[in-house]
């Protein structure tokens, strides 16, 4: 097998056919909890490997979601409010140290 | 049908070592909770479960659960982890049937299950519409009952629990009494029904939202030109296309021609033996551009790894501009018995922007055969571990070769994969 490493030198957004991304992105209020659907990249974006216990999928959770936001430029993107939440409350006080 | 059968819930904590001994008669996973055979430790315990199950010449009867589980899991995961089980009655209901076979229609439904799980008795529950159930491919409708005849009989969920032991004529020895004979219709008054509150409201919600289920997203980097010919395809199969776009990698079998792997294998050969020194072939440097490296008459780069089709990947996620980082060699000669463990290919990263590896296989991999191993699902993890597996986490070394997460073969015999670094890999 060989392996070779390449590093990106300019944004990697939106680089491949995003022709059907509108049609795909989750609405604002997808929650797995409240309303979702299943056709749409949020639930994509929830797959469980084996190795993952509740806590470290939720930490995934959010990591898929920074990535996604930078993959197509959409700062506001979220899975199951878990980004959200916390922009809500960030004006309302200090952040504890 | 005369069976033995208990019901026999695996806690989440269940590991398989806390099984041994225990009096499995038979096992079915919780509907309430569905969580137990959808994550480790609980999924061995409930694989073990039904192992002991079947040496004990019990029915094996298996509730999914959770179409969301499924969706989260992907088909492929569900079915690879479950239809080798062994499973004498499957009991999923109409939006678990629909994530796992694409089709809507009840009958079409179970008859699809029944070939997914060949020899089971499929009862697929259908609440107030009754059930269906197949074996063998043939399935037919049992129709359900009214609310006045279940509230006559002090049932409200009757449907729900009734129409598997309607098919299957089931007993529970616990109880030593039939909750169904065999061939009696859902509602019969002979019945005795458990009671309960019905369904909690978000769960109806779900039902009305989850229309969509057995839909697969095409959405993301996975589609190319591979051909050259102006379309672009979704390069990985649908069932699998998904779960690959989360888990870190994505794999292209078969995109470069054998000759082309055959010069490329000589070539990588050639470069390995002179590894280090000055007389290694078309050494590169840390920065050189990736359109400048490996120039002709190099196979490896000019004709493979910069084959249109690769060319097409490499852009969609990294860029013409991408810049070589480092490269090597991975070859283990029959009966090697080391390896390297697993470690993260990168110090910790907090960068969004990611590199990429590309791991290009030039001839067939088989799973015992020492191909490089890579754990799905940790390229965004910030950590920098090697030895990751030691930790308990996960298992990931295979007889002293690294095994890898699939096959690497195709019908060509050669494949190439690509994915973002970060992740937790042996080679």
């Amino acid at each position: 097998m060989y392996k070779i490493r390449l590093n990106p030198t300019r944004p990697q957004v939106r680089r491949w056919d995003t022709s059907d991304l509108e049609q795909r992105q989750s609405a604002s209020n997808d929650h797995i909890f409240a309303t979702f659907d299943l056709a749409k990249i949020g639930m994509t974006l929830r797959h469980r490997e084996d190795w993952m216990g509740e806590q470290d999928h939720r930490l995934e959770l959010v990591a898929r979601a920074d990535l996604w936001r930078y993959l197509t430029g959409d700062t506001e993107f979220d899975i199951d409010w878990y980004h959200s939440r916390l922009a809500r409350r960030a004006p309302l006080g200090e952040v504890a140290s | 049908m005369n069976v033995r059968w208990c019901r026999a819930t695996v806690p989440t904590s269940s590991s398989p070592s806390e099984l041994r001994g225990r009096p499995f008669a038979a096992l079915a996973t919780s509907t309430s909770r569905p969580g137990r055979f959808f994550t480790d430790p609980p999924r061995s315990a409930a694989r073990a479960a039904a192992e002991i199950a079947r040496d004990g010449s019990a029915t094996l009867s298996l509730d999914p659960g959770s179409f969301q589980m499924i969706g989260e899991m992907g088909v492929d995961h569900f079915l690879a982890v479950t239809t080798d089980l062994g499973v004498d009655i499957f009991l999923p209901n109409k939006e678990e049937g629909e994530a796992l076979t694409g089709e809507t229609d009840p009958e079409s439904i179970a008859a699809a299950l029944s070939e997914r799980f060949a020899g089971a008795m499929i009862v697929l529950k259908l609440d107030a519409d009754g059930g269906a159930g197949a074996r063998d491919g043939l399935a037919t409708h049992v129709a359900g009952v009214g609310p006045e005849r279940r509230r006559r009989h002090g049932c409200r969920r009757l449907v729900r629990r009734g129409v598997p032991g309607a098919l299957a004529g089931r007993r529970r020895p616990d109880r030593g009494r039939p909750l169904r004979e065999p061939g009696v219709g859902v509602g019969h008054p002979a019945h005795r029904c458990p009671t309960g509150a019905g369904p909690p409201p978000a769960r109806r919600a779900r039902r009305r939202l989850s229309r969509g289920a057995g839909r697969r997203s095409t959405i993301g980097p996975n589609r190319w030109d591979v051909r050259g010919d102006g379309h672009e395809r979704v390069v990985d199969d649908r069932r699998d296309g998904d779960l690959r776009r989360t888990r870190g990698f994505l794999e292209f079998p078969g995109v470069i021609p054998d000759d082309l792997s055959a010069a490329a294998t000589d070539e990588l050969h050639a470069i390995m033996s002179t590894w280090g020194s000055a007389n290694r072939p078309f050494a590169p440097s840390s920065g050189d551009g990736w359109d400048e490296i490996y120039p002709e008459p190099s196979a490896v780069e000019k004709r493979s790894l910069r084959h249109p089709s690769v060319r097409r990947i490499v852009d969609s996620l990294v860029g013409p501009e991408a810049v070589f980082d480092h490269d090597f060699v991975h070859f283990k000669p029959a009966g090697d018995p080391g390896f390297q463990p697993l470690h993260a290919d990168a110090i910790i990263d907090p960068n969004t922007a990611f590199d990429i590896q590309i791991f290009y296989f030039p001839h067939e991999v088989h799973p015992d055969g020492g191909g490089t191993g890579f754990v799905p699902g940790t390229h965004l993890r910030r950590v920098h571990e090697t030895r990751w597996a030691d930790t308990g986490t996960c298992a990931a070394s295979d007889a002293g070769q690294g095994r890898p997460v699939r096959s690497w073969s195709s019908t060509t015999g050669c494949g190439t994969a690509v994915w973002r670094t970060r992740g937790r890999s042996i080679g």
